[in-house]
């Protein structure tokens, strides 16, 4: 056990920064964003207590009046990060995207750095929002490179619409620690090959697809994966196939396709143990023997 | 009758603080920490379970928590008890800055996860609340960078000084 505290000091002593490093990161847990930005400039050693700080969660949404110096924060930020190998257990970044040209390239830098040069995150949050485009940019530019991207729908003041976002294969070094990914509100254009990107994820045990829209097929080959749910809210998607997924024991299939004729499903998943799915609007609760099933409707 | 029966079951157990100061609390309401649940598991209630990371006045507090926190005898907490509790801890950590970390510490050392949440919360809603160098000033923090440094992380960031 530690040394006793000692009794009610003269009052002059910092006992703050002498608080255990966890206890720190725990207080962190309640700060803003912009808090944190502030703490960090109070003393060397809050500074560094906010760099080790597994748990990360950023965010601009609430008060963009930082703008582009905010940003430059978080690229200093991470850099510490970086040099000081801290490890990040998880990662919530909620991000409100102005007309700055590069924000986009910033953000996909922050994640890598996070997620790839230490290792890999356990969990990955995020939350991309833009405000409504300006008349002058009438489209909004998609983001290329990012892994994921998310949507919200309805958001504060009503400024932001569903945004388009594309998903491109990643690198195969990226996240390969990932165990579990939810993917909510998401449009995932045709080009994507989710699958691909789906494989790369080595140790992804979890894969949600929650309300996820525009993607009209998807083929799932991932021998880590262990539990999958896949919630399409359009009728655009109506051919699934889920191969080989030799550990998936809990599976969740709910879509509305546009006619049953075109529509392909196929699962080889020898271990299945619970099956439920949402098809045509019947509900039918499937539990299947273990070994592999073969649907075609 | 009935009270008297729960009474007999009621055990006690006696901690003491780092300055000698011994307390009598029940037993039930002194599980609400992890670290002297885990003491009492492994056999310690024959005799007086030390708390040598707390002074006697904190403590005291500590106890106050533990009673006001521990499991009801009668079955499950109402609502309005919840809301009872939550104003009662509310006025608890609205205590001066060396007490709440004090408090703060306790709840770390003796894992006393609900009290913890609650002073970490409370520490956080300070720092919300102020400037960097307010902050200094109500923690006592020495600020530790050079001029140099400070020029330039105030140039960065003249909006968290204020």
């Amino acid at each position: 056990m530690e040394p006793p505290t000692k009794k009610q000091n003269s009052g002059d002593d910092d006992r703050f920064s002498d608080l255990p490093g966890e206890v720190v990161h725990h207080i962190l847990d309640f700060l803003g964003t912009r808090d944190f930005e502030r703490l960090s400039f109070v003393s060397k050693r809050c500074r560094e207590l906010c760099i080790s700080n597994p748990n990360l969660c950023l965010s601009n949404m609430d008060d963009k009046s930082g703008g582009s110096s905010f940003n430059r924060f978080v690229d200093r930020f991470m850099a510490r990060r970086c040099a000081d190998r801290v490890k990040t257990g998880s990662f919530l970044l909620r991000w409100s995207f102005d007309d700055e040209d590069d924000e986009e390239r910033r953000v996909e830098r922050w994640l890598k750095k996070a997620a790839i040069k230490l290792g890999g995150v356990a969990e990955i949050s995020l939350k991309f929002i833009r405000p409504q485009p300006q008349p002058r940019r009438p489209k909004p530019k998609p983001f290329a490179h990012f892994v994921f991207c998310f949507v919200i729908p309805k958001v504060p003041r009503g400024r932001c619409r569903e945004w388009l976002s594309q998903i491109t294969p990643a690198r195969s070094d990226f996240a390969t620690e990932l165990e579990s990914l939810q993917l909510r509100h998401v449009r995932i254009e045709n080009d994507c090959n989710l699958g691909e990107l789906l494989s790369s994820f080595k140790s992804l045990k979890v894969l949600k697809l929650d309300r996820i829209s525009r993607i009209k097929g998807m083929t799932i080959t991932s021998s880590s994966i262990e539990i999958l749910s896949i919630v399409s809210v359009d009728n655009h998607l109506c051919d699934v196939e889920i191969q080989q997924l030799h550990k998936l024991y809990d599976l969740n299939l709910f879509w509305n396709p546009k006619s049953s004729r075109s529509l392909s499903l196929k699962i080889s998943a020898p271990n299945l143990q619970t099956f439920k799915w949402n098809l045509l609007r019947a509900l039918i609760g499937l539990h299947l023997p273990g070994e592999s099933s073969f649907y075609r409707e | 009758m009935s009270s008297t029966l729960c009474c007999s079951f009621a055990k006690n157990v006696t901690l003491r603080s780092s300055d000698g100061q011994t307390f009598e609390v029940e037993e039930a309401a002194a599980q609400v920490s992890q670290t002297i649940k885990r003491m009492i598991e492994d056999g310690c209630t024959g005799s007086v379970i030390p708390v040598p990371n707390l002074t006697g006045p904190v403590l005291a507090l500590v106890i106050e928590y533990f009673k006001k926190h521990s499991p009801p005898s009668d079955g499950c907490p109402t609502a309005l008890l919840e809301m009872e509790i939550k104003d009662w801890d509310a006025k608890f950590v609205a205590v001066d800055n060396d007490t709440l970390l004090d408090l703060t510490l306790a709840a770390h050392y003796l894992e006393i996860q609900g009290l913890l949440d609650l002073t970490c919360h409370r520490v956080a809603d300070i720092l919300n609340d102020n400037s960097v160098e307010k902050i200094r000033e109500i923690f006592h923090i020495k600020n530790d960078f050079t001029p140099e440094e400070e020029a330039e992380e105030r140039s960065k960031i003249q909006w968290a000084f204020e």
